[in-house]
């Protein structure tokens, strides 16, 4: 008999992965299922113990605990547990246990292989080497190639409005109105084209009604047609927005109709091709370089938030998307120094300023505050008394730069990690002390600036910045004991386990609202990479590029560092993706996201991407003994 | 298809004396005795759509089941059947249609009366039938069994909504709101997810996974049958 049992059917396709399924077998899996009702406090499976089935949790919810008693995870409606038991036919490693009432839909586990052999996609989604899920979430991210997003942007991407038309036969006036009221500065006239639509007939401009109506006196109740310009030059939604700029300047259009298959779909305006070149990052890196005062500066860097939220829409990825904005922070960071020096006079001995912690990693955010600090070269006589003057000069100038920044978007640091403390602005020699005291004397101190000072990039002056680094790198390899306190902290966040109806889960079971996605995520990775990238004395400061090159001198292996920078790719990509939100709503920009915003996709590969994290931590822990991880 | 009518059909007769055949061996098997654990109890879970309340006038439209062995929905067990409007007559679902949703154009591709009841007593032989409000499906199998073949049936019943009463109003004098008893009502107290449309199968399984709910929560696992027959 055929009987559709519609309501299960449903439920399965509306949970991932059982959406993956193919729609024949969704219709055909809910009559090989049971239903069963378990109690709160039930335990379903006991650890140890072979599952009878894989459970589909209809209503209720369910604790996965491991051998310790400790939760490992929380399933939730439409979450399914007995996975890997199932899969293997072996003992259950964990216990499940009904936090609440649940009713549960049980498939066999011979049913449960079968559809696993199936369907890759699904087979993916249970994959307990989560590595490849997330590497499929983050290429998911990118496009096939990067850069070139202005390039490649078509007039389809940019007309997002339909367009205003007006039929040829109604008056100049009932023409001005419907321009008035739609608030365009031109109309597409059409006539109509039977069945396949309106055809285009002419366009009519706010320029042509004052010219022809007000300058020549034409009548505002003859038809539209009579001022029009007929059979305009019109162009293909698929064509690039370049190329739709080359025709208006070169003709001095500033309205171009977008014409498919005979019928307007849309006008794009001058102003349209305006905005796109508000948003290409290499137009504002060129104007922000040309800036001789910081209130042009300030709006220059003002159009950042726009390239942002561009970029996000264009899928560009995180890393590139934090090039571009560590770009235009150089940048203005560059000009500001310019600038100063144009008021202060030269430089009283040459120096270099340097970007710290995430603007040193090429990884600046939206919301990163400034971290810098300056590095001077060595007097010719150390024992002769330092010369006020010249302090003064970089103090003065230390002052107009990071005020400057702060005054462009980036907030003073909290810390006081700037070019305006004197602490933080020390000669080579002077620098080496501090970082040889920090490498051998690894106090709490320490630790907090490793964070900040040893992610140093020069940006002016690298000739002075290079030895220095050198020398550092060299006193860091194989310190081990620096290396466990850097590790201690790399290992301090305990990731969450992921989520539970719109809470991040923490492994006390504990739901919170908000997942800060710097805290959690960017920095314990960031810590990890510099660890290993420190322990093996490498000059890399981007966070990609030190696990990479961790990974070729064999202290991290080749698939630890994929994992790592995929995870990082993903947790930054919402980052950028969150403050491109943020700022398209005029808010500032935090870490904080809620997790009850997150697509299933997003919370699933965040919960990889958690554990790819618990994993390189425990990794850490052990190579450098510390015993307090758990 | 032809039943063996008879005149003396009229007068009340045991499925016994029916022919050899399978609606014969539906109604005689033996329905699970009284001291029948309920960890291991086959039940029925049942429902009707009909045009109204009263088995003497209204008419079947479709049902919906879904077996249950002990504390297992075998969803592979559930079945549905459409009942063809012939016995309808000239004024169709008419205005019932708004609470089922079947109109007489579906029910064109449903089967005879004879055969729908046919394929429900199969599923439900040796079986407990089990219904939210089950006066109402009992009623209408009795008075069907009794025009058709003239044989008076007597399952053994559970009824949700009964034990929803005893769920949710435990004393002598508290009298739950009707609404309180309802079947969509009665789940929601257990969490169990809501479902839209009024549907027999759909309704027939939301029983069987009430009934499972009813029984943990009043502790009847290691109840017999007595525990919750009606």
């Amino acid at each position: 008999m055929n009987v559709e049992l519609t309501g299960i059917r449903d439920f399965l396709a509306a949970h991932h992965p059982f959406d993956l399924l193919p729609p024949e077998e969704l219709d055909s899996l809910p009559a090989r299922l049971t239903g069963r009702y378990f109690r709160r406090g039930t335990v379903i499976l006991p650890a140890g113990r072979p599952t009878e089935a894989v459970y589909i949790l209809r209503s209720g919810a369910v604790d996965i605990t491991d051998a310790n008693g400790a939760l490992a995870d929380r399933c939730g409606e439409g979450g399914a547990f007995g996975v890997s038991a199932a899969r293997d036919d072996g003992p259950s490693r964990f216990t499940m246990t009904a936090l609440e009432d649940s009713l549960a839909l049980l498939m066999t586990p011979e049913d449960f292989r079968r559809l696993l052999a199936s369907y890759r996609d699904f087979a993916r989604f249970f994959d307990e080497q989560s590595a490849e899920r997330l590497q499929a979430a983050v290429e998911a991210l990118r496009l096939p190639e990067a850069g070139h997003e202005v390039l490649r942007t078509t007039l389809r991407d940019i007309v997002s409005r339909a367009p205003v038309s007006v039929d040829e036969n109604l008056t100049v006036r009932d023409a001005a109105r419907l321009m008035t009221a739609n608030r365009v500065s031109a109309l597409l006239v059409t006539r109509p084209g039977g069945e396949s639509g309106d055809a285009l007939s002419g366009i009519v401009t706010d320029r042509d009604m004052r010219r022809l109506i007000v300058g020549e006196g034409l009548p505002a109740e003859g038809p539209v047609s009579s001022i029009m310009t007929a059979d305009p030059i019109t162009i293909d939604p698929d064509a690039p927005a370049v190329e739709a700029m080359l025709m208006m300047m070169q003709r001095g259009f500033h309205h171009l109709p977008v014409v498919e298959h005979g019928r307007p779909v849309g006008m794009v305006t001058s102003g349209d091709i305006m905005r796109l070149q508000q948003a290409n990052p290499v137009a504002i890196v060129g104007a922000i370089a040309a800036c001789d005062d910081l209130d042009s500066l300030i709006v220059a860097r003002g159009r950042l938030p726009g390239v942002v939220r561009e970029l996000v829409r264009q899928d560009a990825s995180a890393a590139e998307i934090g090039r571009i904005v560590t770009a235009v922070g150089d940048a203005v960071t560059r000009t500001l120094l310019r600038l100063a020096e144009a008021d202060l006079g030269p430089a009283p001995v040459p120096y270099a300023w340097v970007a710290l912690g995430s603007q040193g990693r090429l990884e600046l955010g939206l919301s990163s505050d400034q971290d810098n600090a300056l590095v001077l070269p060595d007097p010719p006589d150390p024992a002769a008394d330092p010369d006020p003057a010249v302090d003064e000069w970089f103090a003065a100038l230390a002052e107009r730069v990071t005020a400057g920044l702060a005054a462009c978007g980036y907030p003073l640091c909290p810390g006081d990690i700037m070019a305006t403390n004197p602490a933080w602005r020390l000669s080579r020699s002077q620098w080496f002390q501090v970082f040889t005291r920090w490498i051998s004397e690894p106090d709490s101190d320490a630790v907090l600036h490793a964070d900040t000072f040893f992610d140093m990039r020069a940006i002016t002056g690298a000739d002075l910045v290079e030895p220095l680094l050198d020398a550092v790198h060299r006193g860091t390899a194989d310190n081990q004991r620096f290396l466990a306190r850097l590790a201690r902290e790399a290992v301090s966040w305990v990731p969450p386990i992921g989520f539970f109806r719109g809470f991040v889960l923490d492994r006390a079971g504990q739901g919170t609202k908000g997942l800060d996605l710097k805290a959690g995520g960017i920095a314990p990775i960031v810590q990890i990479a510099r660890v290993h990238a420190l322990a093996a004395g490498l000059p890399e400061v981007n966070t990609a590029a030190r696990l990479s090159a961790a990974a070729a001198t064999g202290g991290i292996s080749q698939r630890r560092a994929d994992d790592l920078r995929g995870a990082y790719e993903l947790i930054s990509h919402l980052r950028h993706q969150h403050h491109s939100e943020q700022a398209e709503r005029g808010e500032p920009a935090d870490n904080v996201i809620d997790p009850g915003s997150l697509s299933t996709i997003d919370q699933h590969s965040l919960r990889d991407a958690f554990r790819i994290i618990k994993e390189a931590q425990q990794e850490l822990a052990f190579t450098y003994q510390l015993h307090a991880v758990s | 298809m032809a039943w063996p009518f008879s005149a003396e059909g009229r007068l009340r007769r045991t499925a016994t004396a029916l022919p050899e055949g399978s609606l014969r061996t539906a109604l005689t098997t033996p329905p699970p005795g009284a001291r029948t654990p309920l960890a291991d109890l086959p039940l029925l879970a049942v429902d009707m759509e009909t045009t109204g309340l009263d088995p003497r006038h209204d008419r079947i439209l479709s049902i919906g089941w879904v077996p249950i062995d002990g504390v297992v929905i075998r969803l592979g067990g559930a079945g549905q059947v459409l009942v063809s409007g012939e016995e309808l007559g000239e004024t169709g679902v008419g205005q019932s249609a708004t609470v089922h949703g079947l109109t007489d154009d579906r029910l064109q591709q449903g089967v005879p009366l004879a055969v729908a009841l046919e394929r429900l007593l199969g599923a439900l032989a040796g079986r407990v039938l089990l219904a939210h409000h089950a006066p109402l499906e009992v009623g209408f199998l009795v008075a069907a069994c009794q025009r058709l073949w003239g044989v008076r049936t007597d399952p053994p019943v559970v009824d949700t909504m009964r034990l929803h009463r005893r769920v949710i109003a435990p004393g002598f004098d508290d009298e739950p709101r009707g609404d309180d008893l309802r079947l969509w009502n009665a789940r929601a107290r257990y969490g169990l997810p809501p479902s839209g449309a009024h549907d027999a199968l759909d309704d027939a399984l939301a029983a069987a996974e009430l009934y499972l709910a009813q029984i943990a929560e009043l502790g009847l696992e290691s109840a017999d049958l007595r525990a919750v027959r009606s």
